[in-house]
C-alpha cells in the first residue's frame, strides 16, 4: 500500500509563502521512510498532511489507489505517534487504548483481546491499570506506540518519536522501533532531524529542505553518493568540505577523505591546524585554509599550532555543477572559498 | 583587610547574634501573618459563636446566657426555613445553571479572532462595574412599567412579569442578575483553562476516530475538571455570601422571597439590634459552607484530574 504524494503545495492560512510546493513523494508499501531535514524543512508539515491534521492546499495524497485529500483523519486508517506522546492524562494505560478501539465497529471481546496483545507486545501489561503520570517517558512512550498499534493502521506516522527521550533510552528505543517495523511488516513513515535515527532505522530516507525534496534513496545510497551539496554537507559526522571554484562549479569531500600526507598527484592545499579534538577513536581537526575552515577526521596525531599540506586522493573528490547537484569529473581551476549551504 | 575585620567583629557582636537567631526562627518569621489571621479572622469567628449563645444588646452592653435558645428560635421560624430554602434554590440555580452557561460562553468564545477577542472584554466588564451599579441597571431595566424588559414582552405580546416587585419573580430576577455578573469572569476563565489543554491531545483524539461530541465529554471536561472544581467551590461560597444585590434591589422582600442567609444576617443584627440571633444564623452559615467545601474538595476531588 504505497502512499503517494503528488504535486502537493502548502500555504498556512494567514501566509502568502507557500511552505511545501510541488512536492512529488511516493512511500514504498513495508518501507521505514524517513523524511529527514533541518528545521523547517516541511518534513512535519508533509507528516500532518499525510494524517490529515493539516489541509492539503493543492495536490493529492493517495493511499493504496484511495484518495485521501480530503478525508477526516479518523477515516484515513493511519496511527500516528507524537513528540510529545499525545496521550491522555486522565486515562489509565488501558483506558488510553481503549478509547481508540472503541470508536471502530468492534466487540467488547475483541477488544480486550487486541489491548492484552498490544500491552504484550509493548512489554506494558503490568502497568495497564497505571496513569500517565506514575509512567517514566520511555514508558508513556511506549503507551503511545501501543495506542497506535492496537489500531492496526495501514501505515504508522512517527513525528519525532524519540526527541524527548534521553540518549540512553532514545538508542535503546531505537531498536525496539526496528524491531517493530520487523514484526509488523507494515509502512512507517517517521520524521526526524536527527541523521542517526535516519540512517540506522530507515530503509529509505527522504532528505528535504525549504519545503522541497533534495534526494530520496536508501541510507548507504544517501551516505556514499549525495545528489548534492545540501545532501552532501546534512549528511555525514560532520558534514562534506566544499570549495567553491573560480568557474562557478564546486568541488567537495568527506573529513574522511582528507589526509595529512599524499603525492603530486593528488588534490592538496595549505592549511593551519587550529583545533583537534581527540573523540576516541579518531580526531577531528579544524583547518583554516586562509579562504575558510575545512573539518578533518583522522587517526593520525597531528602536532598542534602547525602548517600543512593536506591531500584528496582522486576517488575520495565530489564534483558538484553551478546548479550544486553531482556531475562528472572536470578540471579543478582556482580555488575562490569554502562553501556551506545552511550559510 | 579592614573590611574584613570590621565585618569579623559585627559578626560576633551581640546585636548581631540576636537578629541572626531571630532571623532563622520560624515562628518569629510566620508571627505578622498568624497575628493579622488571629485578629481578623479567628477571633472574629470564635466571638460570633460565643455571642451565639447569648442575648446581646451591644448599645447598652447587657447580655444573657440562652444557651441554644438563639439556635432553637432560628429552627422553630417560618422566616428562617424560608431564608434557608431561598439561599439553597439560589445557590443551586447559579451553581448549576450559571456554570452550564459559563462553560457554553467559554467553548463558544474560545477562538482568536479580533471579534472573539472584543466580545471576550466586553463580557468581562461586569465583573469591573460595582455590584451596586449592575443592581441599579438591572432595576431600570425590570421596572414593571417602564423597564425594557417588560417593553420587551409586550412587544412581543408575551405575558409581562412584576420581575424584582413581584413575590413570584423576585427571587428568579435576583438569580437572572447575579447569574449575569459573573458569566463573563466565569467564561473567562474557561477559556484560559480550555487553551491550558494542549492541542496535540485533540489531535489523538482526530486520529482515535472520537467524535466531536466524545472529544468534548471525555476528554474536553475531564481535562478541564480543576478548572470546574475551582468554579464549583468559588460560586458555592459566593452563593452563601451574596447580599449587595438584595440589599440594592428587594430588601429581602417581597414577603421574604428574596431574603438570603446573609441579608438576614445583617437584618437581624443591624436591623432588629438581635446580634446573638444574628450570630447563631452566622454560625449556622458557616457549618453550612464548611460542610460544603469539605464535600466539594473530597468527592469532587477525587474526580479531578490534574496534570
Amino acid at each position: 500500500m504505497p502512499i503517494i504524494l503528488k504535486d502537493i503545495k502548502k500555504i498556512y492560512p494567514g501566509s502568502k509563502e507557500p511552505v511545501i510546493e510541488g512536492l512529488n513523494l511516493t512511500i514504498k508499501d513495508g518501507s521505514f521512510t524517513v523524511l529527514l531535514g533541518p528545521s523547517g524543512c516541511g518534513k512535519t508539515t508533509t507528516l500532518r498532511m499525510i494524517a490529515g491534521l493539516e489541509d492539503v492546499t493543492e495536490g493529492t495524497i493517495t493511499v493504496d489507489n484511495t484518495d485521501i485529500t480530503r478525508m477526516e483523519p479518523g477515516d484515513r486508517n493511519l496511527a500516528m505517534v507524537f513528540q510529545n506522546y499525545a496521550i491522555y492524562p486522565h486515562m489509565s494505560v488501558k483506558g488510553n487504548i481503549e478509547f481508540g478501539l472503541k470508536n471502530y465497529k468492534m466487540t467488547k471481546e475483541q477488544i480486550a483481546q487486541r489491548i492484552k496483545d498490544v500491552l504484550e507486545l509493548t512489554g506494558l501489561t503490568e502497568f495497564a491499570n497505571r496513569m500517565p503520570n506514575q509512567l517514566s517517558g520511555g514508558q508513556r512512550q511506549r503507551v503511545a506506540l501501543a495506542r497506535a498499534i492496537s489500531k492496526s493502521p495501514k501505515a504508522f506516522l512517527m513525528d519525532e518519536p524519540l526527541s524527548n527521550l534521553d540518549a540512553k533510552l532514545r538508542n535503546q528505543m531505537r531498536s525496539e522501533l526496528i524491531q517493530m517495523f520487523k514484526q509488523m511488516e507494515t509502512t512507517f513513515v517517521y520524521v526526524t532531524h536527527d541523521q542517526v535515527e535516519a540512517l540506522t532505522m530507515a530503509t529509505d530516507i527522504v532528505v528535504m529542505h525549504n519545503g522541497k525534496i533534495m534526494q530520496q534513496g536508501s541510507p548507504k545510497e544517501i551516505y556514499r553518493n549525495p545528489q548534492n551539496i545540501f545532501v552532501a554537507q546534512f549528511i555525514g559526522d560532520p558534514g562534506m568540505n566544499v570549495f567553491l571554484l573560480d568557474d562557478g562549479n564546486y568541488i567537495g569531500f568527506k573529513p574522511r577523505g582528507l589526509r595529512s600526507s599524499g603525492s603530486d598527484r593528488d588534490f592538496s592545499f595549505e592549511a593551519d591546524l587550529l583545533t583537534s579534538e581527540f573523540l576516541g577513536f579518531d580526531y577531528q581537526y579544524t583547518f583554516e585554509t586562509g579562504m575558510g575552515r575545512i573539518v578533518m577526521r583522522s587517526i593520525d596525531e597531528l602536532e598542534p599550532d602547525n602548517h600543512y599540506r593536506l591531500y584528496v586522493q582522486d576517488a575520495d573528490l565530489f564534483f558538484f555543477d553551478k546548479d550544486q547537484n553531482v556531475c562528472e569529473p572536470f578540471a579543478i581551476g582556482g580555488l575562490k572559498g569554502v562553501y556551506h549551504a545552511d550559510e | 583587610m579592614r573590611m574584613n575585620e570590621r565585618y569579623e567583629l559585627r559578626q560576633h557582636g551581640k546585636v548581631y547574634n540576636f537578629f541572626n537567631k531571630l532571623l532563622k526562627n520560624p515562628y518569629f518569621l510566620i508571627a505578622p501573618a498568624v497575628i493579622f489571621d488571629l485578629w481578623l479572622t479567628i477571633f472574629p469567628m470564635c466571638f460570633a459563636v460565643y455571642m451565639s449563645f447569648f442575648k446581646w444588646d451591644p448599645i447598652s452592653g447587657r447580655k444573657k446566657f440562652l444557651g441554644l435558645g438563639n439556635f432553637r428560635y432560628l429552627f422553630q421560624s417560618e422566616d428562617f426555613r424560608k431564608v434557608l430554602s431561598n439561599t439553597i434554590i439560589f445557590m443551586l440555580a447559579i451553581l448549576f445553571v450559571g456554570l452550564l452557561l459559563k462553560i457554553l460562553m467559554g467553548v463558544f468564545l474560545n477562538k482568536r479572532t479580533p471579534l472573539h477577542n472584543i466580545v471576550q472584554t466586553v463580557s468581562f466588564t461586569p465583573h469591573i462595574i460595582a455590584s451596586v451599579s449592575i443592581a441599579v441597571i438591572f432595576m431600570w431595566l425590570m421596572d414593571p412599567n417602564n423597564g425594557i424588559f417588560n417593553m420587551g414582552l409586550r412587544a412581543l405580546g408575551l405575558p409581562t412579569s412584576y420581575w424584582y416587585k413581584g413575590r413570584d419573580s423576585a427571587l428568579f430576577s435576583i438569580i437572572i442578575v447575579s447569574i449575569w455578573a459573573g458569566l463573563g469572569s466565569g467564561a473567562l476563565r474557561i477559556i484560559a483553562g480550555l487553551r491550558s489543554i494542549p492541542e496535540y491531545i485533540y489531535e489523538a483524539a482526530k486520529l482515535d476516530k472520537s467524535s466531536p461530541m466524545k472529544t468534548f465529554f471525555k476528554i474536553t471536561i475531564p481535562l478541564l475538571s480543576p478548572t470546574l472544581l475551582y468554579m464549583v467551590v468559588t460560586t458555592t461560597a459566593s452563593a452563601f455570601t451574596s447580599f449587595d444585590t438584595v440589599k440594592m434591589m428587594t430588601n429581602g422582600g417581597p414577603d421574604n422571597s428574596t431574603n438570603l442567609i446573609a441579608f438576614y444576617i445583617y437584618q437581624q443584627g443591624l436591623g432588629f439590634n438581635q446580634y446573638g440571633r444574628a450570630m447563631a444564623a452566622a454560625v449556622i452559615l458557616l457549618l453550612i459552607s464548611g460542610a460544603l467545601a469539605v464535600i466539594n474538595f473530597t468527592v469532587l476531588d477525587k474526580r479531578v484530574h490534574y496534570q
